[in-house]
């Protein structure tokens, strides 16, 4: 049935269909939020926009289009709620300047009305973004110029399918979006709106399963290709023992990992099987030991892409490299500059068990102590495993100048022995920052970076 | 002419001693905690701040209510209807909607009242950084001139305001949506701070990381030393995020390389805080114009 005019009874059915299905989706727009915060529920807010617009035109409804959208427009602005419902408020407004003093509307007439409503909400923004409700607004509004028809039941119907894919086009405009896997929800949310004043205008349930399935369709989530295959200009690869470092240069940003166990170094060829799983224009490799570097540098001669070694010389200072790496620089000589400095600053501390007798440096060792060493000196025994970190960081010359101490604890210690060993140290060094981190590992029951 | 009035909202941390001596009035923005929204009294009513920032450090999420238009509308009324003008210094665009809503408000009561003027000035910062544009504007408002011409004046030169801060963690920022920062910048790596300014756009950039709180605080008061103007002359505003002991450490470190006249010391309120989290320390001071734009 064509339908060439409204009158404003129609058009506050409409109104009223528009916020019975926007409220039936409201929850599955909230969901679309990409920041989990009230500022952002986007559902709820325009909900309560359009439920006072609603409320507040309702005794408008047999004034007249122009005056009838004037009470709404006004409602929407009182009730507005967060950014979507300042800018539906705003869409709104327009509405109601081009309809000022029409009694009813046509097609051409709704036409106007949106161009007016997308001038309105996007001066009602200060820097106004695409891939946004604005978008989906904007592209509407153009596809309702391009098309002449007379009947405002085809209008609605080409303007409501063009909304649903603007909509799915907002993750290529908004990369928030993209990598969130998300179509945005203030569009979301407004295709709500038209989806029930166009169901209400061909004479079906605003509310009705059909609408909720098709909103369904219309926000589902927007599969991101995948990106794996592109090369990048960085790429990183570490050694490392135990899990808790395994879990933590993973997610500090090391792309390639080589686990290296007592007693089983890595060799030349784990080296060139880590670079060539990683792909970037040039890989900064970490041996985390003396006695890796070597076969480092022998892959990266068998390698055909750019590798700098970072020449780390324990765990320790692998951890205070990456902690302080930038992949953002320009240049590789800022990356690697970036991590030399960090780990020119660092001491490593290591705590583990003597596995025979021994006198070093002036400390008697007997099989069984716990021994500390600081940068591979051996500085303290003693038969308890905290007495030995203790006196192994009140024997370091330097400490006086050092500020950041992270303690990586081995497979074998548990929490209640670190919680202890930190009330001690915070006590004994006040001016200190202590953290403990789980390493994981064998062998040493303590690797500490010193910094 | 009736004197303007000037308000600020929750963002801009300046406390009722502040405001009653430089007559600056506020809009309240809102707070969520635990399904519960509360006004985010810049007098903490609600919440103390040792309370609200113990709320955060339990691990309790809370989220932040930008100012509503029923707000505005009744705020900027009262002064209108009075027959004055209002400068409104809103919570940077970049990290509130509050500014844009307060844009459409003033526009609309256009109508209503068309002899007075709300003018709404983007601070394109938060904190003190804001409060100390609202002292900034008593003060020309004192020297006579008019709300239009203070405005103007903000514009010009809200970015000469220089904000450098440290959070304990990103984590909050990032959960709020509140921080342009590049990965580099993420994972919980224990003692690696962050250095986060407010840029040319008024967002929180994550400029640069250095490792431990001390060293934080020393490089910060040594980039101040690079861009601040005559500190002789104007006052220091430090806000921190319940951790007095680290502000007053922050103080001294800035002070002992910059001569400023004196310091203002207050908390991060809870809008604000909500975003940046507990042990956040942030300095603000008048220097040379920021030009740095961040970029994820």
């Amino acid at each position: 049935m064509e339908i060439v005019s409204l009158n404003s009874n129609k058009l506050a059915e409409m109104m009223l269909g528009g916020y019975r299905c926007l409220k039936l989706n409201e929850s599955k727009v909230d969901d679309l939020n990409v920041f989990p915060v009230p500022d952002g529920d986007t559902g709820a807010n325009m909900v309560k926009t359009l439920g006072g617009a609603v409320n507040e035109a309702l005794e408008c409804a047999n004034d007249g289009c122009g005056a009838y959208l004037k009470r709404f427009a006004r409602g929407a602005l009182m009730s507005a709620r967060g950014n979507s419902g300042v800018i539906l408020s705003q869409f709104f407004r327009g509405f109601a300047d081009a309809a000022a003093g029409k009694q009813e509307l046509c097609a051409a007439d709704m036409s106007e009305l949106m161009k007016s409503g997308v001038a309105r909400s996007y001066s009602a923004v200060i820097n106004p973004a695409e891939g946004t409700i604005l978008t989906v607004m904007k592209d509407a509004s153009e596809k309702a110029k391009t098309c002449a028809k007379t009947d405002l039941t085809a209008l609605f119907g080409t303007v409501t399918e063009e909304m649903r894919a603007s909509l799915r086009r907002t993750p290529d405009l908004l990369p928030v979006l993209k990598e969130a896997g998300v179509v945005d929800s203030g569009g979301a949310g407004f295709l709500c709106v038209f989806e029930g004043m166009c169901a209400v205008l061909n004479g079906e349930n605003p509310d009705g399963e059909h609408l909720a399935k098709r909103f369904e369709d219309s926000a589902a989530p927007v599969v991101t290709g995948d990106d794996a295959a592109e090369r990048k200009k960085y790429g990183v690869v570490a050694v490392c023992a135990g899990d808790g470092f395994e879990h933590y240069f993973g997610e500090i940003g090391v792309d390639a990992l080589i686990l290296a166990r007592p007693g089983d170094p890595p060799s030349t060829e784990s080296f060139v099987r880590a670079f060539s799983s990683v792909n970037a224009d040039c890989l900064f490799v970490l041996p985390n030991d003396p006695n890796f570097i070597l076969s480092a540098r022998q892959a990266a001669q068998l390698f055909d892409r750019r590798v700098e070694i970072i020449e780390t010389k324990s765990l320790a200072e692998g951890y205070s490299a990456l902690s302080m790496m930038d992949l953002n620089r320009e240049t590789p000589e800022q990356v690697i500059d970036d991590m030399l400095s960090a780990v020119s600053n660092v001491i490593t501390g290591l705590v583990t068990r003597a596995v025979r007798d021994t006198r070093l440096g002036g400390v008697d060792v007997k099989t069984g102590d716990y021994i500390g060493l600081a940068d591979h000196t051996l500085l303290c025994a003693d038969i308890d495993m905290n007495s030995a970190v203790v006196s192994l960081l009140q024997k370091l010359p330097c400490i006086a100048d050092k500020e950041v101490v992270t303690v990586f604890y081995g497979a074998e210690v548990d929490e209640d022995s670190c919680g202890e060993l930190e009330q001690t140290l915070s006590k004994l060094f006040p001016r200190m920052e202590f953290g403990f981190v789980r390493g994981g590992q064998e062998l040493y029951h303590y690797i500490i970076s010193i910094e | 002419m009736k004197k303007f009035a000037i308000l600020i909202d929750s963002t801009g941390d300046l406390p009722r001693e502040m405001r009653e001596r430089y007559l600056i009035d506020y809009v309240a923005m809102g707070y969520v905690v635990d399904g519960i929204e509360y006004q985010a009294s810049l007098d903490w009513r609600s919440h103390t701040p040792r309370e609200f920032y113990n709320f955060m450090r339990d691990g309790k999420r809370i989220t932040t209510v930008q100012v509503h238009v029923d707000t505005y509308t009744e705020r900027f009324s009262e002064y209108l209807s009075a027959g004055r003008d209002v400068v409104y210094i809103a919570c940077s665009s970049a990290l509130s909607g509050s500014y844009n809503t307060s844009r459409v408000v003033a526009e609309s009561l256009k109508e209503t009242y068309p002899d007075n003027t709300v003018y709404c000035v983007d601070s394109l910062i938060s904190s003190l950084g804001q409060g100390s544009l609202a002292i900034a504007a008593a003060s020309m408002r004192d020297e006579g001139k008019s709300a239009a011409e203070t405005a103007e004046w903000l514009v010009a030169n809200r970015l000469k305001v220089n904000q450098f801060g440290t959070v304990e963690s990103l984590e909050y920022l990032r959960a709020a949506g509140r921080v342009t920062a590049t990965s580099a910048f993420f994972g919980n790596l224990f003692g690696v701070k962050p250095i986060v300014i407010s840029d040319a756009l008024g967002q929180n950039f994550a400029v640069k990381k250095v490792k431990g709180a001390l060293t934080a605080k020393k490089d910060m008061a040594q980039s101040i030393s690079e861009i601040v103007e005559n500190p002789e002359q104007q006052t220091l505003y430090i806000s921190h995020a319940d951790d007095v002991a680290a502000a007053e450490q922050f103080r001294d470190e800035i002070l002992a390389a910059n001569n400023f006249k004196d310091v203002y010391m207050s908390y991060i309120g809870p809008i604000v805080g909500a975003s940046v989290g507990p042990g956040t320390i942030i300095s603000f001071c008048v220097g040379s114009e920021v030009t740095v734009e961040g970029h994820a």
